[in-house]
């Protein structure tokens, strides 16, 4: 099958610092993928770059076999790390924006999800909690019917109970001839619905393996396998 | 989309610009009726006398704050589009130059406003609503002359912008790096302007030195200096727009090619 999500060489330096240094993987349609490393291993970076945010410094990003552009961010649904919608908006405007840029929005399942987290069209964001916040950003994320949906550490900073709800609205949410690519430091909690891993380590794609093959081969959870790759 | 992004522009502005234009208002038109009945009791109320001085000078520095917010709340909109802001907005599918356009526009539509808005309410202040009506004799030199002033707001805000793209490059103290990169422009854009000059004075004066511009005889004489002046006005439009086109494309290279969100 031919891959949704393409990374080539990619590179990207803050000055002297090296963010990545030449990552290289795919990843094709269907899949659920764990983009896992430790901290400042260029993860965000990554999802950054290929969300179109930041420019690299050399080698490329293709998702439908297209460079990052206008056309791959109409098919890429992305969860920034932090809360990025304005907070002066009500709900209803979160969703009304998302309806009006993104054709493939589908506003009946973000306001039924809206609905079940019990927030009202006139409740302004600013004045939800940091929590309902996330959830609110991911439920327009989720409501996409995209090819590739790029989540930066979407359990990241929430409470055991909100991290489930995060992970069944991930899981029921996401169309299956779609790929999942998620950043996370929480292997534990979604170890377990991961269909391939990719551990970054100084900004190169150390390792692709499917969780099963990884776990046979290993005889270690993916968890295990981490703590033990990036020991310090 | 172009319309989409002015739509969210304009809400997303107009939830700041509207609240203080309308308190603005309600105070103008407050001090206006309060100076029509106090402006002769002073000699017998000091006090009034001195109190409405005060409301005076608080309507008018309102209406500069009205001005200045018109101005700079773009500014702090593209400010944002380049830090958390742009998460949302430079992931919509969108060109880059899109983004640019809704931005100038409503920056200077808001600034126009401000302008318009400060002059109504200085009529309230003073009580002088003799807006003087221009001939439709004038009305090319007129319609130039606003392409101008709307060139140059755009320029203003361009000018900002590209100091703001500039200053995203960095990961640190971009705020300081913008101001900074501000004035380096404006510099730049003065010493280009000053070299401009001085070829124009160079080789151009033995055109201008056939023009009789004294007691601006061209206006009210509709002599043979008009279609001149016109030609002139429309130079420096021309020149404007040019400067204009230049920080945009700056400011979009900056933005496609260097982009670098915090």
């Amino acid at each position: 099958m031919d891959a949704i999500y393409e990374v080539h060489g990619l590179t990207k330096r803050y000055g002297r610092t090296t963010a990545l240094n030449g990552a290289e993987f795919s990843v094709t349609p269907g899949k659920l993928v764990g983009l896992l490393g430790p901290n400042g291993s260029g993860k965000t970076t990554l999802l950054k770059i290929s969300a179109g945010l930041l420019t690299p410094t050399a080698g490329s990003v293709l998702v439908n076999k297209t460079p990052v552009g206008v056309y791959t961010k109409a098919v890429t649904s992305y969860l920034p790390d932090r809360m990025a919608l304005p907070t002066e908006f009500t709900a209803a405007d979160a969703v009304s924006l998302y309806n009006d840029f993104f054709p493939d929005f589908d506003k009946a399942k973000a306001d039924a999800m809206l609905a079940d987290l019990r927030i009202q069209a006139h409740d302004k964001i600013g004045a939800m909690s940091k929590g309902t916040q996330e959830k609110m950003q991911l439920c327009l994320t989720m409501s996409r019917a995209a090819k590739l949906y790029l989540l930066d550490e979407p359990l990241g900073g929430v409470d055991p109970a909100a991290r489930d709800y995060i992970l069944q609205t991930i899981l029921h949410n996401y169309s299956e001839d779609a790929a999942l690519v998620l950043s996370t430091h929480l292997i534990g909690d979604i170890e377990k619905v991961l269909d391939e891993v990719i551990f970054l380590q100084n900004g190169k794609a150390l390792r692709q393996a499917a969780v099963d093959e990884l776990r046979e081969e290993t005889g270690m959870s993916v968890d295990a396998y981490f703590r033990e790759v990036y020991k310090c | 989309m172009l319309t989409n992004l002015l739509k969210y522009e304009f809400k997303a502005t107009g939830r700041v610009v509207l609240p203080i234009a309308s308190g603005v208002l309600v105070l103008n038109i407050f001090t206006g009726i309060l100076s029509h009945f106090i402006q002769n009791t002073s000699d017998r109320f000091p006090l009034a006398g001195l109190a409405l001085v005060l409301l005076n000078l608080a309507a008018l520095v309102s209406l500069l704050v009205v001005l200045a917010v018109c101005f700079f709340i773009e500014v702090q909109q593209f400010y944002r589009l380049l830090g958390d802001r742009g998460y949302l907005m430079l992931a919509l599918p969108v060109q880059p130059w899109k983004h640019i356009a809704a931005k100038v526009i409503c920056g200077t539509a808001w600034t126009v406003f401000g302008m318009l808005f400060s002059s109504v309410c200085g009529a309230l202040l003073t009580g002088d609503f003799a807006f003087s009506v221009p001939h439709a004799e004038d009305f090319a030199i007129w319609a130039v002359m606003v392409l101008i002033v709307l060139a140059l707001i755009a320029g203003a805000l361009l000018h900002t912008y590209l100091a703001c793209a500039f200053a995203g490059q960095f990961t640190q103290q971009r705020m300081l790096i913008s101001i900074a990169a501000y004035f380096v422009i404006g510099f730049a854009g003065q010493m280009a302007a000053l070299v401009t000059a001085f070829f124009v004075a160079l080789y151009g004066y033995k055109y201008f030195s056939n023009i009789n511009f004294i007691g601006a005889s061209f206006i009210l004489n509709y002599d043979n200096s008009l279609p001149f002046l016109l030609l002139s006005m429309l130079v420096v439009f021309a020149l404007i727009a040019l400067v204009d086109a230049l920080m945009w494309a700056l400011t979009q290279w900056f933005m496609t090619k260097r982009l670098n969100l915090a």
